[in-house]
């Protein structure tokens, strides 16, 4: 009876094959990219089945996990361009396009919403959670402060969260910009009260390649006049 | 450029603690998706993984990634998110409780050391640690022993889990409670020889011997039963 390779990615993920055909299945897989791919769906699959189970390892474990990392060393390169994970520093090189001829030049906080009202909240986050092309970016920026950025292109969609930005005075504001080829774009204000802030960002996600923070007037800008506080690259 | 450095330190942002708990109340089936920046500087009660391949696991994709840089605060998060989850599979396979402490933290070990490799594009950060750890723990289970003493082992894999071990984060029971609903829409004989290779560690050949089954009907029911729960699961978003 001969078997089909291809139907071996079930057991393959489950680790059902014996030693010898686990072997044969991965030559296999270095040649079949639509293995590859079901295996990696199925491991997806497998790893659900992980939540069924739970048991607390002793502290102990914890300890020793904790002291082996000090003194082990990681092995191997990083992926060139990591899908969705992006944290290589970037040239500023979009503040000298805003030297460029003017646009508009009213601030529009662009579909700014600040995420107060719990089922609005609830639907647009788990809308764009949900979107087959979510993705996350993290944002460089000054000790203390960490932002990141989940958005969907397709939704033209993403929420943006920061915590550890300092509150600002009356007279001055944070400002959200997407950057593009035009440049960057206001996309709103935020004003923290207590440095943290979640909310919702609409705008032309999928034709932008970055995402800053600055720190303007209280009216915001049309362009950014202030230091870039924050910054993360969009796929 | 992030502080991930262990307890948060007082200092201009102290308050950081008190915004942590005003903007993230639990929303129950939103799983971790509103928690990850304050998890990435502490563990807390919004930590939680979730098996969301898409949007719901990126918390434990950034700390893969950070730990791949050599951030050890990060992968200290990264293990009390997902050291039970690991250590439930470990145990339920190895049954010792000994060893699978061994097991366990071999496999976090090996988790440090290959975070580096770690590609999103490759799929999710859970996926990638559990098949490592899962991989790990049948690894062991079939060195330690060449025939083991299956009859009291098929009782116990039937058996349901212990309920004492369950979390009662909201999220978490969610979680178990979707996948234990994508369990059932196997056929019985399906979900027992995914349940036996899963959590038995038995190779499929294994299986057959246990079952008394020809080895093309487990193999075709272990892989159309995987088929089905992954349908399953996406049909439940």
């Amino acid at each position: 009876m001969m078997d089909d390779v291809h139907d071996l990615a079930a057991l393959y993920v489950l680790d059902a094959l014996p030693q010898d055909e686990r072997r044969t299945f991965e030559g296999h897989l270095e040649e079949c990219k639509d293995c590859r791919r079901e295996v990696k769906e199925m491991q997806e699959t497998a790893a659900s089945l992980g939540a069924l189970e739970r048991a607390t390892p002793s502290p102990a474990t914890r300890e020793q996990v904790l002291a082996a990392i000090a003194r082990t060393p990681q092995e191997g390169e990083p992926p060139r361009e990591p899908f969705a994970l992006r944290r290589r520093r970037r040239a500023v090189a979009w503040l000298s396009a805003a030297a460029v001829a003017a646009v508009a030049t009213v601030v529009i906080a662009v579909g700014l919403v600040n995420i107060g009202d719990r089922t609005d909240r609830a639907d647009a986050i788990r809308d764009v959670l949900s979107a087959r092309d979510v993705a996350l970016t993290v944002l460089e920026g000054p000790e203390g402060v960490t932002a990141s950025f989940v958005y969907s292109a397709e939704q033209g969609r993403g929420v943006f969260t920061t915590e550890g930005l300092a509150p600002v005075a009356a007279s001055e504001t944070y400002q959200l910009w997407l950057i593009g080829e035009a440049g960057p774009s206001p996309s709103g204000l935020f004003r923290p009260a207590d440095g943290s802030v979640t909310f919702l960002v609409t705008g032309d996600i999928a034709g932008s390649t970055q995402l800053g923070v600055t720190l303007e007037p209280r009216e915001g800008s049309p362009r950014p006049s202030g230091a870039i506080l924050l910054m993360g690259d969009l796929a | 450029m992030f502080s991930h450095g262990g307890p948060s330190a007082g200092g201009p942002h102290s308050n950081r603690g008190r915004g942590k708990k005003l903007m993230y109340t639990a929303e129950p089936l939103l799983g971790a998706s509103l928690c990850f920046v304050p998890a990435l500087v502490r563990p807390g009660p919004c930590a939680i993984a979730s098996s969301h391949s898409a949007g719901g696991g990126f918390l434990l994709e950034e700390l893969v990634v950070l730990s791949g840089q050599g951030d050890q605060a990060a992968f200290a998060n990264l293990y009390d998110i997902v050291a039970g989850r690991i250590h439930g599979v470990v145990l339920r396979v190895l049954r010792d409780p000994a060893q699978a402490e061994e097991v366990t933290q071999e496999i976090f070990v090996e988790l440090w050391r290959r975070a580096r490799r770690f590609d999103p594009a490759r799929g999710s950060a859970l996926a990638w640690l559990m098949t490592i750890a899962h991989r790990r723990a049948v690894d062991r289970v079939r060195s330690e022993q060449t025939f083991r003493n299956h009859r009291s082992r098929i009782e116990l894999v039937g058996q349901p889990p212990p309920f004492d071990q369950v979390s009662e984060a909201v999220e978490e029971q969610w979680e178990q409670r979707r996948v234990r609903e994508a369990l059932q829409s196997l056929t019985d004989v399906q979900r027992q020889a995914v349940e036996l290779a899963y959590f038995g560690g038995y190779t499929y050949r294994e299986v057959a011997e246990l079952l008394e089954t020809p080895l093309g009907t487990v193999k075709t029911r272990i892989r159309s039963g995987l088929l089905r729960m992954r349908a399953e699961l996406e049909t439940m978003g």
